[in-house]
């Protein structure tokens, strides 16, 4: 199993979500309890990679308000909702936006620890990819054009003829984007960059 | 003919109709008739073969033997005329005098009165049978039984066979009749049989026992035992009155016999005929006075409620619908063009009415289907409601039981624990399983999308609630801009929606005990391309913990009631791909929001 990440239960029924959190530390899981949407998106940090468990129906902001608000502030978080009611439409419906999983209560100890596995994964995705595209946006222009040749492939003669100058000054550049990404070399520079680009 | 026609073709309905038909056909014969008259005027009769009709008491022969000395009489005297005498019986001397067949009439003053005047006979002279006798007091009625009969008193004679000539014969039953009454005596309660002509046949029927009692003219009995024909102390009489002219009797006495003209006999053979008659005189020869006065005879009709005068009101009817018979058939024709109108009207009423019916039967029937479609989604709503409740704690359940078994697994991993720990997440699992079936068998098919004319929605939603409304003295009122707007929902769901929120108002309102307002205003909003529809109240609104959560189920501000008319209203609306909000105005009462995409369909595709 990957290792675990911070979880997130968001639920108006304190009696279900306290047996909820029984099941999770039963997995080793450790569980922040929010008891409404409202409070979750003003208590929580959503750049932390974490999952988060909304419950469907709550009073104020229900679990796809929640999902939606979380979308629109690019949190990290991978998401998971439980339902009461296996409403197709609306599981389709938060599948579309982003949504890991989308669970029928009661669910099984087996059903939540698979759905959470892709949430975290799907966390640290989007933290990774939210930390590619922060160092990229520190690169220079020409460096940024650099590293997408780098990223096809090319050599640096080639880059050097593409845009006009010397081999020498693309081989400076092509160091400093290597070490700007943080990539170890050339190679995993290229597979970063295919990653946001 | 028309009348005919038109009177069966009433035959079968109300007597109402036929009473009219009958006088429109009085009034049509009454015309015919007097058309005819007007016709036929003859010339006056001065001469030539005159008709002299005799009433014969005793048979032809025997009148035509009385009156020959009189007749004779007249032959001679009067040349320029031959006088032809007929014998008739009473009801004879009145046809012949209706049809003007006969020139002069000898009958008793009884008829003499009562075909005097409508026939305008004009009086001649009066009989005087006997000289010595006022001819004012010559005719009465006896009422004879036999000599040996137990008879004593008219009384006893009830139920007994009784003959008389004919109930108008005046010297007979008729002057007998006013007696009998002031007796006591009802005429019903006599076996009463009237014989006709001649007279003599009564005495022989009475002689031979075929009868208990006869009521015979005065002096018959006397003339019969002059002839020989009787024995006159073979009789005697009841209710006597002693003698009249020598001869029993049982009545009062009234003048004699009269000679009277018919009109169409000119002024002068009339007086010729009263001069003769006057101035008969000698032995063997009939005797003529002076007329005398009628009027003991009009009194004793009177009594009888015969009088001519008096006529009854059908004949005064009958008589006057003659004399006006234009008018009377105008007025049947505007009585039954009146009579057609009013059928007319009424038929026009019973339409109306069973338009009315009808209204009101679809008006209940879609009260009931709305009430169906109500419980329908009451139900469904509570399912729902019921699985969401119930799934909460069957969660927590297999939660624990779940994170109970992992925590078991890891300390204890051959525990014979975890099986149970397992078994109880699986159960709850099948609990929630069961509830889930459930609520999906009993959610319904997503509603038809159709196009719903606001204008008609309203006016059925308001007519549904309208009892109740007007019930609680509330104004309710809507309107839609522009009046053929339309949008595209189902029709029954948008008529559940409306009549909740009016109720919710409604409920309010009674609640309070207020008296307000509802409106309802559809309009059209471009940018949205949807229907917008408001209900507001001034019931006072919501109050600010039912406006945080307006759609919680279970949570009625009444007393009565599951609160789930807001909670059904939603999820309508969400079906319909619509939606519902709701709030407050300033004006202190609620508005709640409805929007549903507009319809672009044309309103008669």
């Amino acid at each position: 199993m990957i290792s675990a990440l911070p979880v997130h239960l968001v639920d108006d029924d304190a009696g279900v979500a306290e047996a909820c959190r029984y099941l999770l530390e039963g997995l080793d899981l450790g569980v922040t309890y929010w008891s409404s949407g409202e409070h979750f998106l003003a208590g929580a940090n959503l750049h932390e990679p974490a999952a988060v468990i909304l419950d469907m129906r709550m009073p104020g902001l229900d679990g796809i308000a929640v999902h939606e608000r979380l979308r629109a502030g690019n949190a990290c978080l991978g998401v998971v909702i439980l339902t009461g009611h296996g409403d197709v439409d609306l599981a389709v419906d938060a599948m579309k936006r982003g949504a890991v999983d989308f669970l029928q209560k009661p669910v099984s100890a087996e059903a939540l620890q698979q759905a959470l596995a892709t949430a975290f994964e799907r966390a640290r995705d989007n933290a990774a990819h939210r930390d590619i595209s922060a160092r990229a946006e520190q690169l220079s222009d020409r460096e940024r054009e650099i590293a997408r040749c780098v990223s096809q492939g090319m050599t640096n003669r080639t880059i050097a003829d593409a845009l006009h100058i010397a081999v020498r000054t693309v081989e400076v550049h092509r160091a400093r984007v290597v070490e700007k990404m943080g990539a170890a070399n050339s190679a995993e520079l290229a597979a970063l960059w295919q990653r946001i680009d | 003919m028309i009348w005919n026609k038109l009177y069966s073709a009433f035959g079968q309905t109300r007597g109402f109709l036929r009473t009219i038909a009958a006088l429109a056909l009085i009034s049509h014969g009454l015309a015919a008739a007097q058309t005819t008259d007007d016709i036929d005027q003859p010339a006056p009769v001065d001469g030539g073969t005159v008709v002299v009709g005799i009433l014969a008491p005793r048979g032809e022969a025997h009148a035509l033997t009385q009156w020959q000395s009189t007749l004779r009489a007249l032959d001679e005297a009067i040349p320029r005329a031959s006088f032809k005498p007929r014998a008739l019986t009473l009801d004879g001397i009145v046809e012949a005098v209706a049809e003007g067949r006969i020139d002069f009439v000898l009958t008793n003053p009884g008829q003499f009165v009562l075909l005097g005047t409508p026939y305008a006979l004009s009086w001649l002279a009066t009989l005087r049978s006997n000289p010595a006798d006022s001819a004012r007091e010559a005719l009465g009625s006896v009422l004879l039984v036999r000599e040996d009969a137990p008879y004593t008193s008219a009384q006893q004679l009830a139920g007994k066979r009784v003959v008389a000539v004919h109930e108008q014969a005046f010297g007979g039953y008729l002057l007998l009749l006013p007696q009998l009454e002031s007796a006591g005596i009802n005429p019903g309660a006599l076996d009463l049989a009237f014989l006709g002509y001649p007279v003599d046949a009564l005495l022989y029927q009475l002689r031979d026992g075929q009868a208990e009692a006869a009521i015979m003219p005065v002096c018959m009995l006397e003339q019969m035992a002059a002839e020989g024909l009787v024995a006159l102390e073979d009789y005697r009489p009841l209710m006597s009155r002693g003698k009249l002219g020598g001869c029993l009797a049982s009545t009062p006495a009234y003048p004699d016999w009269t000679f009277a003209a018919l009109p169409h006999v000119s002024e002068a053979l009339a007086a010729d005929v009263a001069r003769v008659l006057l101035d008969m005189d000698g032995a063997g020869t009939t005797r003529w006075g002076a007329p005398v006065s009628a009027a003991r005879v009009a009194t004793l009709f009177d009594d009888l409620r015969l009088h001519p005068l008096r006529e009854p009101l059908l004949d005064r009817l009958v008589d006057t619908l003659r004399r006006y018979w234009h008018y009377t058939l105008f007025a049947a024709l505007l009585l039954l063009g009146a009579l057609l109108y009013h059928a007319w009207i009424q038929r026009q009423a019973h339409r109306h009415s069973r338009a009315l019916q009808s209204t009101q039967l679809a008006l209940r029937e879609r009260e009931r289907e709305l009430a169906s479609a109500q419980s329908l989604s009451v139900s469904g709503e509570l399912a729902a409601t019921l699985a969401h409740e119930l799934n909460q704690p069957l969660a927590a359940i297999r939660h624990y039981a779940e994170g109970g078994r992992l925590r078991l697994e890891r300390q204890t991993p051959d525990s014979p624990l975890l099986e149970p720990f397992s078994r109880i997440g699986k159960e709850a699992a099948r609990g929630a399983g069961i509830i889930e079936q459930a609520r999906q068998w009993i959610r319904r098919e997503p509603p038809a999308i159709e196009r719903v004319a606001l204008d008609g929605l309203l006016r059925d939603a308001v007519a549904l609630t309208e009892p109740r409304v007007r019930r609680l003295d509330i104004a309710l009122d809507w309107t839609v801009r522009p009046a053929d707007l339309a949008a595209r929902g189902n029709r029954l769901a948008m008529e559940q929606v409306l009549s909740n929120l009016i109720n919710n108002s409604l409920d309010a309102f009674e609640a309070d005990r207020r008296v307000g307002w509802i409106r309802i205003d559809a309009g059209y909003d471009a940018d949205t391309a949807q229907v917008r529809l408001t209900v507001a109240d001034n019931a006072g609104g919501f109050d600010t913990e039912r406006l945080s959560q307006p759609f919680t189920p279970l949570d009625s501000s009444r007393a009565e009631g599951l609160g789930l008319g807001l909670v059904i209203s939603r999820r309508l609306m969400q079906r319909q791909r619509g939606t519902i909000d709701i709030g407050n105005h300033a004006r202190g009462g609620a508005e709640i929001r409805l929007t549903l995409p507009a319809s672009t369909e044309d309103a008669n595709p």
